[in-house]
């Protein structure tokens, strides 16, 4: 991919040149050093940062593309450095913004101030507001809230260091090294020990403000006997200019410690989603994962659980919703390492108008995992015969003394059901509509009400001219 | 290295559950006279005895079922080498197959056993595969369910023990509409023995109201033992129902509990449970030589 | 004292977990005895049942469990399944892949130490079968898989025939049955006296079950401990009066 010939199978009418910085990466087709180098200096990089951006580099450059999954072909990998750009803008006015996801938000009653802070003018105030209250808020119990940058070279400088990308290593896979070399922005979180955080931290106004690009970096460690629950990018969709999301979530729960990462993601559709997020538990932790997919074009989407400690537990709660145009690749993985340690996901998936969705598991009870409890349910939901649903989870226990259940199950909406709700006086559509919002309902009890009330919109808003 | 046990879409490489490789010597492969059974009557019965007495064999065996026939195969699978055998079953219209395949195999054997079939209108597979043996088993099995009404059923029981390695690939293909699929696999390992079960149910467009159902049960005895377990459902069609359902563990307290009250000790019933999967499938096989050989070749270990 | 008592249990303390359930449980019961054990739900009838049966999800904290003059009390479960105790149990498991005749026939050799003659087995088997009104085909069932509730407790009733152990204890054994399948469950254990002459520890909340049988004694627990110990009347008393007024 670092050969020159191929510069002149770019079609530059994809490019389109917006702003001048995009000239100055497109000399080169693929990623190269002096790229990194330009961006470790914007980013004011420590010297160990911009050491570990070339290393990660070079292992982006060895790597190969997954050979299972969903197609990347609709992603220039050739010409990665055009999807790299820094100081990357939330500069697009609200005209801008793809009509779907605008539908999308008039549809949601999305406040005109947010909207206008999606679009990055003006109301940045309100968005910066909010997230001052709610820094405010945790700073006085000792809670550590900040972004990626300014903690890499603040007071937590140190433990920024001690952590990063120690948990999702650049050799995990291609994507994972790209953003070794590129990350930008992102949160970093630190709760003290012993600390309980009653309200939820949202990154979504982070976001907004910053206007961090695809390759954020979350770092979230919770030390010894506190507990948080983070929200990421919810509230509302983001739109960038740019169609890859490869951003990277790393979350330490120290001994006794709980965490719950919740997530609703409605990127725009033409995304290809490749985040990674994983998650270290010590003794007694307790990991918790809710997460509702319902945007992009393609996804890739993962999030581990690694049990290390005794006792320690997790559950990954799921809901997929893949519509037209959409391949949604979701599920989760979970290491069992310590004694006595429990997993339990529970995952719903829909697909409609010929979108793909596919849940994919993985279960490994490694031997030192003795007393280890792990079940998985999967349930799926074909809304017609143009979609594809699939089904791939994987279990390898290596030893006897685990205890390890799986369910799936696959099926369509019972015409039963519908006619039983229709003669309730339901149009067909809004029938459908509850139905399927009912069968994603393992994901909206756990959610605050809010973002609950938000997720059964979007279903609707997705069911919306169902019927043929 | 032939790569065998392919799944049918890929995960991740790490779990090596994509696909196995086997060593296997083509060139100095002796290929044992094939066999081929053409089946117009109904109730017929077929006994095949397949004895790999070379380095490396092959045999080759091909049913074709006619219209309104129906045949029980039985194939006794005995090796001390490698020992190939790829069976072929072509079900036409109305025909029913059973083919009942037992592993007798020595502890440094081999047996790659593959099996590809078809299914036509209201034909009917039922595949009884037993393998208590003492050498390695690679199973290779591909049910295409072409014709409507079409229907398929499996059950599978396996006994891993010693350094044993059990590596079973079993996908069905619904292509018609109104197909039928049971998977059912069970079986106990013991030792360091290690065990893939892949099994994929596949809807493919047009396989409307179709059923598929698979079910999976591991008994864990042994410290060293390792289980894989992939269980595949994949969809492309609105109005069918899939189901999956495995359980894996060892002997669970409940159950150890009940044993022992009525005075049967924790070995004594991790022994009756390791040998219940693979007698049940004896007894399935309704045939009383089939059933005594089961019991013989489980008696010598266990 | 001559000991002509089969099971005596001695200020028992057990609990479950972290909650202490029994707090000191007294109880006697004679050779070829039926006492019949009553109480409001929750009072802790089962959890003696399975403590005297061993089940290690019970822990014994204090007290003494004396089966036929030996103290079994940190006896494993299926030594003591040896020694003639058994425990009909309320919700009796389904063990797939395993018949009901090969599972009784395990626990015979596994009581005796030495194979059993298969017709001899087989012909027992059948005959209690039929005195038992259960069709021979369950013979090679896999165990409770799929057997009705009423077939599950007839099940365990063969199984106690079949096993002829010293002291039964029928946890609420006549639960959920309509009344053929009571009848003929009382008339196995009726046969359980005659033939084996076993004792009986019947936990119950009917008289159903009682209908077929002299009952020695009964006791009636609540909240851990036994309350009251009387003869036979007790039961009807308790049936006419409910627990508030003993």
């Amino acid at each position: 991919m670092k050969e020159k010939s191929q510069i002149e199978d770019i079609d530059r009418s994809v490019y389109d040149i917006r702003d001048e910085e995009h000239d100055a990466y497109r000399m080169e087709s693929g990623l190269t050093p002096e790229i990194i180098d330009k961006l470790s200096k914007e980013k004011n990089d420590p010297v160990w940062m911009q050491q570990f951006r070339l290393q990660s580099l070079q292992i982006y450059n060895e790597m190969k593309v997954p050979d299972w999954g969903p197609s990347l072909d609709g992603l220039d990998i050739d010409n990665i450095a055009t999807y790299v750009r820094p100081n990357t803008k939330m500069q697009n006015n609200w005209k801008n913004v793809p009509k779907d996801i605008k539908d999308t938000f008039e549809r949601l009653g999305i406040p005109k101030a947010e909207r206008k802070s999606l679009a990055g003018v003006g109301a940045q105030y309100d968005s910066e507001l909010v997230y001052h209250n709610v820094k405010d808020e945790v700073a006085a119990q000792g809670v550590v809230y900040s972004d990626m940058e300014s903690a890499m070279n603040g007071e937590y400088a140190d433990m920024v260091k001690k952590y990063f990308m120690k948990l999702v290593t650049p050799r995990d896979h291609k994507f994972a090294a790209l953003h070794g070399a590129v990350w930008s922005g992102g949160s970093f979180v630190y709760v003290p020990k012993g600390v309980q955080v009653s309200i939820p931290l949202q990154s979504y106004f982070r976001l907004n403000a910053k206007g961090a690009g695809q390759f954020e970096h979350t770092l979230i460690i919770v030390d010894e006997g506190a507990s948080l629950h983070f929200i990421e990018g919810c509230s509302a969709p983001k739109y960038n200019v740019a169609n890859l999301h490869a951003g990277c979530v790393e979350l330490y729960v120290k001994k006794n410690a709980k965490l719950r990462y919740s997530t609703i993601e409605n990127w725009s559709k033409n995304m290809y989603n490749l985040n990674t997020k994983r998650a270290l538990v010590e003794e007694g932790g307790v990991i918790e994962w809710v997460s509702g997919s319902f945007g992009s074009h393609v996804g890739c989407l993962y999030p581990m659980s690694i049990l290390k400690g005794d006792n320690s537990r997790m559950e990954f709660t799921g809901v997929t919703f893949a519509g037209k145009g959409q391949n949604l690749d979701t599920g989760a993985k979970v290491v069992h390492v310590g004694k006595n340690t429990s997993s339990y996901m529970n995952t719903r998936s829909i697909s409609k108008g010929g979108g793909i969705s596919t849940f994919r598991s993985s279960v490994v009870v490694e031997k030192s995992a003795k007393g280890t409890k792990s079940s998985v349910s999967c349930q799926s939901l074909m809304l017609d015969s143009q979609s594809r649903s699939d089904t791939i989870p994987a279990m390898d226990i290596r030893t006897k003394d685990a205890a390890v259940g799986h369910e799936a199950k696959i099926g369509s909406i019972s015409n039963e059901a519908v006619f039983y709700l229709m003669s309730r006086g339901m149009s067909e559509e809004d029938a459908r509509a509850l139905i399927v919002s009912g069968f994603a309902d393992n994901v909206s009890k756990e959610l605050p009400v809010e973002y609950a009330v938000e997720m059964n919109n979007l279903i609707r808003l997705e069911m919306k001219g169902s019927i043929d | 290295m032939t790569l065998i046990n392919r799944l049918p879409t890929r995960t991740w490489n790490r779990l090596g559950v994509n696909e196995t490789a086997l060593s296997w010597d083509e060139n100095g492969t002796t290929e044992i006279p094939p066999l081929t059974v053409d089946v117009t009557e109904r109730e017929k019965v077929v006994r095949v005895e397949v004895n790999g007495e070379n380095e490396f064999s092959r045999k080759k065996v091909t049913v074709n079922a006619q219209s309104e026939s129906s045949v029980t195969v039985i194939e006794v699978l005995s090796a001390e080498n490698n020992l190939a055998v790829e069976t072929e079953l072509n079900v036409k219209e109305n025909a029913l197959v059973r083919l009942i395949q037992v592993q007798r195999s020595g502890e440094k054997s081999l047996v790659y056993n593959k099996v590809t079939s078809s299914c036509d209108k209201n034909g009917r597979v039922e595949l009884l595969q037993v393998f208590p043996g003492k050498g390695d088993i690679y199973s290779d099995s591909l049910i295409e369910l072409t014709g409507d009404k079409s229907s398929f059923k499996s059950d599978i029981g396996y006994l891993g023990q010693r350094e044993q390695t059990v590596d079973i690939n079993l996908v069905v293909n619904h292509y018609g509409k109104s197909t039928e699929s049971e998977i059912n696999a069970s079986g106990a390992l013991k030792d360091s023995s290690s065990k893939i079960f892949r099994g994929t149910i596949d809807f493919k467009t047009g396989s409307s109201d179709s059923v598929g159902n698979e079910k999976e049960t591991v008994l864990m005895l042994g410290d060293g033992v390792v289980n894989k377990t992939v269980p595949l459902i994949l969809c492309a069609e609105e109005n069918v129902v899939g189901n999956h359902g495995a359980t894996i563990g060892e002997l669970d307290d409940e159950t150890l509990f009940y044993f022992e009250s009525r005075g049967i000790g924790k070995a004594e019933a991790e022994n009756i449970l390791a040998r219940a999967a693979i007698e049940r499938l004896a007894r399935e096989t309704g045939d009383e030589e089939t059933e005594k050989l089961i019991i013989k070749i489980l008696d010598e270990d266990l | 004292m001559k000991n002509n008592n089969l099971l005596e249990i001695k200020d028992l303390h057990v609990s479950a977990g972290e909650k202490e359930i029994l707090h000191g449980v007294n109880l006697t019961v004679g050779k070829d005895e039926t006492h019949v054990l009553m109480g409001p739900n929750g009072t802790g009838k089962s959890t003696l049942g399975y403590a005297i049966t061993g089940n290690p999800e019970y822990t014994v904290t204090s007290g003494e469990i004396i089966f036929d003059g030996e103290n079994i009390t940190d006896l494993p479960v299926n030594e003591r399944a040896n020694k003639g105790i058994f425990l009909s149990f309320q919700n009796p498991l389904e063990v797939p892949g395993v018949t009901l005749s090969a599972f009784i026939r395990s626990a015979l050799e596994q009581k005796t130490g030495s194979r059993l003659r298969l017709w001899d087995f087989k012909k027992k088997l059948s005959e209690t079968m039929k005195l038992l009104s259960m069709d021979e085909s369950y013979a090679e069932r896999d165990l409770n898989v799929g057997f009705s509730g009423g077939e599950k407790k007839k099940a365990e009733i063969l199984q106690m025939l079949m096993l002829e152990p010293k002291l039964a204890i029928l946890d609420e054994t006549d639960s959920g049955l309509d009344v053929d399948a009571v009848r003929t469950v009382s008339n196995g254990v009726r046969l359980y006296r005659e033939r084996v002459k076993g004792s009986l520890l019947i936990i119950t909340h009917s008289t159903r079950i009682l209908e077929a049988l002299t009952v020695d004694e009964t006791h009636v627990m609540e909240n851990g401990v036994i309350v009251k110990n009387g003869d036979a009347s007790l039961v009807g008393e308790i049936n006419e009066n409910g627990f508030g007024n003993i």
